[in-house]
């Protein structure tokens, strides 16, 4: 068994796996991968299951140590991958041999990297996921010198020469979305305000939920509880838009105005504050 | 059914039924009976399926028959319900410690309602609560029926901390919050039983149960916070 330990942990390191679906009835929030594509790439390329426990790292700067040899490849955000010394990229193999160090610089695009691993990362499965959830798991992040142990396959993965080129993503992001149901209690301007208005992330956002600056006025009368889910737009009596991520409580007291798709929270999570999108509305 | 009831989804994997928008038992018994039925017949192609005041959710999986599905709904949802598959209802007993010296913070609840402890223990001991469904916090359970002579508007400014077993009122309601949290409730009470402990969740009951505050000694209280494994005190129900 090796040991994984985090010289420099970063800002928010988690496991992450497919989460916890069947306690949603006794309020217990999904977890998950915030970019779930990226995470189920991370584990296509490490030909684990699609929803095996990965390393979810935010932000990057982060230094890591391996005991013994291994196989990893990190997916999500772009950044410089470096094993003692020799860079790598995301989407490919590394070898990563005993005693090496791992460094993932700040990343220069996106915000949530994944990180698989041939073999797998040991950590306690409450409730049928190792996905960190603070009060519910013994760890809710990982901080500095803590030490995560691994198992390391014995069949390698053979390097390959097919690669997957990073993601670049392009000038003006549409993220994809559903109507909710109170779209349509919403007023025509209201609408259509939401469609074509350009939304800016705030610096309020974590794996709970992400705040957008520009508001939406409304009168719309206030409701009872009802349940919410990673993606749902929830708009708020002051007219501000809070988007629901991995992490979200199980039902909610706001409006819901549209649903992110699934591809949608995979895209809208990998945008840093300040960004700017628009919503785009997709027909079922 | 006794209620008009619409299908609502959003994309293909997030179906839900909208029950009009009010909280009553009897749109509560019909939403249990039905993700009942649903549960039975649908497994498979079930990933989560769970349930607020008045709106039922199914999350399908992914490759699941999402157009049969809803055609199977509609149909469904305009017969009558058959009453047996509605599950077995029980009455649970949840101790509450109420003595100022395990609750000390219970004094800012009495002095805000001019209230003394016996009237605040006999009210809130005094009838069971119905459970409606667990959401806001890991556990958290929306109970109704707290008597009015209990009701008190929530703290304009919430406390940083409640902590984990705290039995608190807050407007019309009471519950017990699972996990330290930041909360606007009064905490009346405690709970000597952990909620979450060793990895495991602790919450035997189900939204159509009711659940019975029984008030217990501090001498009680710290046996039961000692003790292994709580063995839930329960009566059936048939409400």
């Amino acid at each position: 068994m090796g040991k994984l330990i985090f010289i420099k942990a970063g800002l928010f390191t988690t496991i992450q796996d497919s989460g916890r679906l069947d306690f949603v009835g006794k309020g217990i929030p999904l977890s998950g991968p915030m970019d779930e594509e990226a995470f189920h790439l991370a584990n296509l390329l490490a030909r684990k299951d699609p929803g095996a426990a990965c390393l979810e790292i935010y932000m990057g700067n982060i230094n890591l140590y391996f005991t013994e040899n291994c196989q990893i490849v990190c997916t999500g955000a772009n950044v410089k991958i470096e094993v003692d010394s020799k860079v790598y990229a995301t989407n490919e193999i590394i070898n990563v041999s005993a005693y090496s160090k791992l460094n993932l610089s700040s990343f220069s695009q996106g915000q949530w990297l994944y990180m698989a691993i041939n073999g797998s990362f040991i950590s306690e499965k409450v409730l049928g996921s190792q996905s960190f959830y603070p009060k519910i798991t013994p760890l809710s992040k990982f901080s500095d010198n803590e030490i995560l142990f691994y198992f390391s396959s014995p069949s390698l993965i053979p390097s390959d020469f097919a690669k997957i080129k990073p993601k670049v993503l392009p000038q003006m992001i549409f993220v994809p979305a559903y109507r909710g149901p109170s779209f349509a209690s919403l007023s025509e301007e209201q609408q259509i305000a939401l469609i074509n208005t350009s939304f800016t992330l705030s610096t309020i956002q974590n794996r709970m939920g992400i705040h957008l600056i520009e508001k939406l006025k409304h009168e719309l009368p206030e409701l009872i509880s009802s349940p919410v889910y990673p993606g749902t737009v929830q708009l708020t009596h002051a007219g501000k838009i809070i988007i629901l991520m991995k992490d979200a409580q199980v039902t909610g007291g706001y409006h819901r105005i549209l649903q992110l798709s699934v591809s949608g929270i995979s895209r809208l999570s990998q945008l840093k504050p300040h960004s700017k999108f628009k919503f785009k509305l997709l027909e079922h | 059914m006794k209620y008009q009831v619409q299908i609502f989804s959003q994309g293909p994997k997030i179906i839900e039924l909208h029950w009009p928008e009010i909280i009553a038992e009897d749109i509560l018994l019909e939403i249990i009976t039905l993700k009942n039925i649903i549960e039975n017949k649908w497994c498979l192609n079930i990933s989560s399926i769970y349930h607020s005041y008045q709106i039922l959710s199914i999350q399908l999986k992914e490759g699941a028959p999402t157009a049969a599905f809803i055609a199977w709904l509609q149909a469904v949802v305009q017969r009558p319900l058959p009453r047996r598959n509605l599950p077995q209802r029980w009455i649970w007993t949840i101790p509450v410690c109420y003595d100022p010296e395990v609750v000390p913070t219970q004094s800012k609840y009495l002095e805000e309602k001019k209230m003394d402890l016996e009237t605040l223990v006999k009210y809130h001991t005094s009838q069971s609560f119905l459970l409606y469904f667990y959401g806001f916090l890991p556990g958290f359970m929306y109970l109704g029926g707290l008597p009015k002579q209990l009701h008190i508007a929530r703290k304009k400014i919430p406390d940083r901390k409640i902590i984990q077993g705290s039995v608190a009122i807050g407007g019309s309601q009471t519950g017990i919050y699972p996990v330290d949290s930041p909360g606007g409730w009064y905490v009346v009470g405690k709970t000597p039983v952990a909620i979450f402990e060793n990895g495991k969740i602790n919450l035997p009951f189900n939204p159509g149960d009711k659940i019975q505050f029984a008030a217990i000694s501090s001498q009680r209280y710290t046996e039961i916070q000692e003790g292994s494994i709580h063995d839930w005190e329960k009566k059936s129900y048939h409400g």
